[in-house]
């Protein structure tokens, strides 16, 4: 940081006009932004504006509604249904690519195309599910003890440290462990993931928080009498939402690459059900003679966690232009 | 362009007509999003052994910038120096490679800045960051870069540096920090010694205090130091003349009591009446009317022409040249002659 | 710096508590008999499941046994017994050296890539070379574990060796010393390498624009001098830092890498754990893993102290 740069965080509403000051002092220009004279542009609006731009950002969410109408409409893309076992043909097992099977057969005669349509499904709805949980009970939880302070800070904050002390794949090992025998389906996975992974959030909401507490804007408004909760609410939320947004987003490709760990581990989703890191485990036994089966999942797996990563990437970047 | 090498620098005297430090006609803009920004615009001053320059202006003005520019810290890009010469003993700076440009920095020409807190590095003992000077330019052993170390934090009066060598930036006050950072800049006796707003960041007594060891340290050696300021107080004990700038522009210089007896710009003038002085008290004070200029969008005519008082018509379409009022004194405005005379009235 | 290192030492302690306690909770808070979820599947004989109970305080109330549990790591080093009554510490002896040696690796071949990367990225920032290794990291960063490990085992392992008839990368077991784990390796630190590029570019760029870095050419320190020396140097905070939490992701990643290339070390022990439906060598392994994470992060906080005076004094 120049030292004649305002300490304007991503959150602030303000919008940053090009002063002299600026322009001299710290001449680095990816600090600044054209800006339409009187027109001042909020920060939403402003990185709704930048977005549109990014080719990254367009890529990724084209993929994203591919993926999305793969989850829930599997039939558009394959007649065949995996799940029906009568679709699968032993003696055809690790048969190459054919018409009709583009993919080819896996270990146990299905086709491999099918299958992989279907597993986006869990992995769309465990990553997407997980992301949500986390962001609104870390974020919850970080505004309360962001805006409260005293004792309620003190003791949330501890608490996320122990969270943070057990790394998320082997905590989520041991839980979906724990629990294999409980016939929770894919929840356990999502409890899982976000029994983990919600100090991530509370502390990015914490410190945001704290940061907008001091802003002369909410000083003003408390010392005007508004309530707790408006306060928590209106000038508070608005303000550190941003960061919790773009933390979000990055860690939904980690979600679903944490689901296929779990399911290549055996703790994850259990068949007869379908997941990509299940269809990888399958096909691991014979993969050095035949790898397409698990090649294709794994190409499917990675471009999902590519899409929801260029988001997060765009989004991060958009919303938070010192970090470029 | 052909470069100089270091050795057609003449080292010590034989000046001749040439002063130690000429600016002449610099012009430094740098490339923006939102366009060109010409934060420099035709500055000259010069320098002579001994003597103190201040250079004085608002942020903005391009004051800091000029002097970054003798430096040669600017970032290029995003900055150009499209036009203009820096020449030091008569050699043009700008023409020179960078090896010998890194050998006149620091060795030759050297800087103190606002804020030594951030300037200093946080993770090196203080002792180390002089000490660099000599292990790196003097080719000096540890043990002996460390005692030349004490001896200058000794000079600049820090007390029990011998103890306090080995202390890290953040453990001293700010007063002390700035000590340090005069030490480590006059480390190879210098004769420029740039200073870009060394006590803004300070409490006004040590502001003083500063002030004076600096003073102090160019009658011993016979240095020329350029002050930065936009503090006209700071300036009136040590100063011999002075440079205005006002939008990249020097838009008044003269030696320092003229100035202060009847500045012969509207601009300076605003300067001189905005401060507060007690036999004017209980009286509104002075201020200058409207914002500094926005450099992507400079006024047209004399950049200061919205904010003057003395505005004719034809400040609005003629930039003014810098009009010689006398051998030692210029003036960029249309109607200096108004504004010398006004304030006698 | 002592007063700093006691005060981090007395902070680790709740940590400690309760992350063993959090474990502890999900294993033995498990609605049912524990018992039965500690056996998995297998049908157990009464009598038995009497001793078990006595000999693990089952009786007691849930902080009792933590007390019971606790005791018996901190003074026996007591991680659980497998169901055929072998230790879990028994299971690791031996296994523990193939885990360091990959995890070794793999943090040395993160931080020199990951360094030089950001590095170069960071000189030539908005620039082509920049654009290209900051598009890199994308990548790296998308493809999971899971993924890169098959296929490099794929085209490094087998298909590189149909071509030039010579074995690069072993793809199976740790026979073959430093050989043996460099494709593992590079695999476990794939992700991290990318993160580590992109921290390093992101604070050297930013460390690069601060105030000292002004002062340091000021000096007429050479370029070299100015980027090795005073950015670095102050660059490198974040990176510690940064390396301290990736060990968890590293640990995590073990499990699959170790699988994957069949390394027998703690994760494909863990792995075989679940696979086997051993819970005591799951909750045994996931323990000893999350102390020695503690640890390690523990000395990191110190190593921070080390690299940051500011922090030393505070």
């Amino acid at each position: 940081m120049s030292r004649d740069t305002p300490q304007t965080g991503p959150v602030q509403p303000e919008t940053q006009t090009v002063t002299t000051d600026q322009v001299t002092t710290a001449p680095s220009p990816g600090k600044r932004r054209k800006q339409k004279e009187g027109k001042p542009a909020s920060l939403w609006s402003d990185a709704w504006h930048d977005l549109r731009r990014r080719p990254m950002f367009i890529m990724s969410l084209v993929l994203i509604a591919i993926l999305m109408v793969m989850a829930f409409w599997p039939s558009l893309f394959t007649s065949i249904n995996p799940l029906d076992a009568r679709t699968c043909e032993l003696a055809t097992a690790r048969q190459g690519p054919s018409t009709g099977h583009i993919f080819g057969r896996d270990n146990q005669g299905c086709d491999v195309y099918a299958r992989t349509i279907y597993g986006a499904k869990n992995s769309i709805l465990i990553g997407v599910t997980t992301t949500i949980i986390t962001a609104i009970v870390g974020g919850l939880l970080g505004l309360i003890a962001g805006s409260r302070g005293g004792v309620v800070d003190t003791v949330s904050s501890r608490v996320t440290e122990v969270f943070f002390a057990i790394p998320m794949i082997l905590g989520a090992l041991l839980i979906t462990a724990t629990f294999r025998g409980q016939d929770m389906g894919i929840w356990i996975v999502v409890m899982a993931l976000a029994v983990l992974s919600w100090p991530m959030t509370f502390r990015i909401m914490r410190a945001a928080v704290i940061t907008a507490r001091s802003q002369d804007f909410v000083v003003a408004a408390r010392a005007l009498g508004a309530s707790q909760g408006r306060i928590m609410f209106r000038h508070l939320l608005p303000n550190a939402l941003a960061p919790v947004i773009v933390v979000a987003t990055i860690n939904l490709g980690g979600f679903i690459a944490a689901e296929a760990a779990l399911s290549f581990l055996g703790v994850g989703v259990q068949p007869p059900d379908i997941s990509w890191g299940l269809m990888i485990a399958d096909a691991r036994s014979r993969f050095l003679e035949a790898p397409l089966p698990l090649v294709f999942p794994a190409v499917f797996l990675s471009i999902t966690v590519l899409a929801f990563i260029m988001l997060g990437d765009a989004v991060r970047d958009a919303l938070d232009p010192k970090l470029r | 362009m052909k470069k100089t090498s270091l050795d057609t620098l003449p080292a010590e005297g034989g000046l001749g007509d040439e002063p130690l430090l000429a600016v002449d006609n610099l012009h430094v803009e740098f490339a923006t999003r939102a366009g060109t920004v010409r934060a420099v615009n035709g500055v000259s001053y010069s320098l002579g052994p001994g003597e103190t320059l201040a250079v004085l202006g608002e942020s903005g003005s391009g004051k800091s910038v000029t002097a970054q520019a003798i430096m040669g810290i600017l970032d290029m890009p995003p900055a150009r120096i499209p036009k203009g010469e820096i020449r030091f003993r008569g050699t043009d700076l700008l023409k020179l490679s960078d090896e010998a440009r890194t050998q006149v920095r620091g060795q030759r020409i050297a800087m103190i800045f606002q804020d030594a807190l951030s300037a200093l590095n946080p993770v090196f003992t203080v002792g180390w960051q002089i000490s660099e000077m000599f292990r790196v330019h003097r080719g000096m052993s540890k043990r002996d870069a460390m005692i030349k170390a004490v001896e200058l934090m000794d000079r600049v009066r820090i007390p029990a540096a011998k103890q306090r060598v080995n202390d890290y930036p953040h453990q001293f006050s700010g007063g002390m920090r700035q000590r340090i950072m005069i030490a480590m800049s006059i480390a190879l006796d210098p004769e420029v010694l740039i200073a870009d707003e060394p006590t803004t960041a300070l409490d006004v007594t040590v502001q003083a205090q500063i002030m004076e060891l600096l003073a102090e340290l160019q009658r011993e050696s016979n240095m020329g130091m350029i002050l930065i300021t936009h503090d006209l107080g700071v300036v009136a004990d040590v100063a011999d003349k002075i440079a205005v700038m006002y939008a990249g522009r020097i838009v008044e210089n003269a030696p320092v009591h003229d100035i202060y007896r009847n500045p012969a710009h509207p601009y300076t003038k605003g300067l001189l009446e905005s401060i507060p002085r007690v036999d004017l008290k209980g009286q509104e004070l002075y201020a200058i009317k409207g914002l500094p200029p926005n450099l992507l969008d400079m006024p047209t005519g004399c950049a200061f022409h919205p904010r003057c008082p003395y505005r004719q018509d034809n400040c609005v379409t003629d930039n003014p040249p810098l009009y010689e009022i006398n051998g030692r004194r210029n003036s960029a405005c249309h109607y200096w002659r108004e504004v010398l005379d006004g304030d006698q009235g | 710096m002592g007063r700093y290192i006691i005060r981090r030492l007395i902070q680790a302690l709740p940590v400690l508590l309760g992350a063993t306690f959090f474990i502890f909770a999900i294993v033995f808070a498990l609605p049912g008999d524990p018992v039965a979820a500690l056996a998995g599947d297998k049908r157990q004989d009464p009598n038995i499941v009497a001793i078990i109970r006595d000999q693990y305080h089952l009786n007691d109330p849930l902080l009792v046994q933590y007390w019971y549990y606790i005791k018996g790591i901190v003074l026996e080093g007591d991680f659980g017994k497998t169901f055929a009554g072998v230790p879990v510490t028994q299971l690791l002896a031996g296994k523990l050296q193939v885990t360091l040696n990959l995890a070794l690796v793999a943090l040395t071949l993160e931080a020199i890539i990951g360094v030089l990367l950001g590095l170069w990225a960071a000189l030539r920032r908005g620039r082509a070379t920049d654009t290209a290794i900051l598009a890199s990291t994308l990548l790296l960063i998308s493809i999971p574990t899971l993924v890169s490990g098959f296929v490099l085992q794929l085209w490094l392992g087998v298909w590189l060796k149909q071509v030039t008839g010579t074995e690069f990368f072993p793809i199976s077991g740790a026979t073959q010393g430093l050989k043996s784990y460099l494709l593992p390796g590079f695999v476990l630190a794939g992700v991290s390498i990318a993160y580590l590029t992109r921290l390093t570019r992101t604070s050297l760029v930013e460390t690069l624009r601060s105030d000292y870095i002004r002062t340091a050419t000021a000096k007429g320190l050479s370029r070299r001098r100015v980027i090795g020396r005073h950015g670095l140097r102050n660059a490198l905070i974040p990176m510690v830092t940064y390396l301290g939490a990736d060990l968890g992701n590293l640990m995590g990643g073990a499990v699959i890498t170790e699988t994957i290339f069949n390394l027998p070390g703690i994760g494909l022990q863990l792995y075989n754990g679940v696979y086997l439906r051993e819970q005591p060598i799951v909750v045994g392994i996931v323990t000893v893993l999350v102390l020695v994470y503690i640890l390690a992060n523990l000395v990191v906080d110190l190593m921070y102290a080390v690299l940051d005076p500011r922090i030393r004094y505070e």
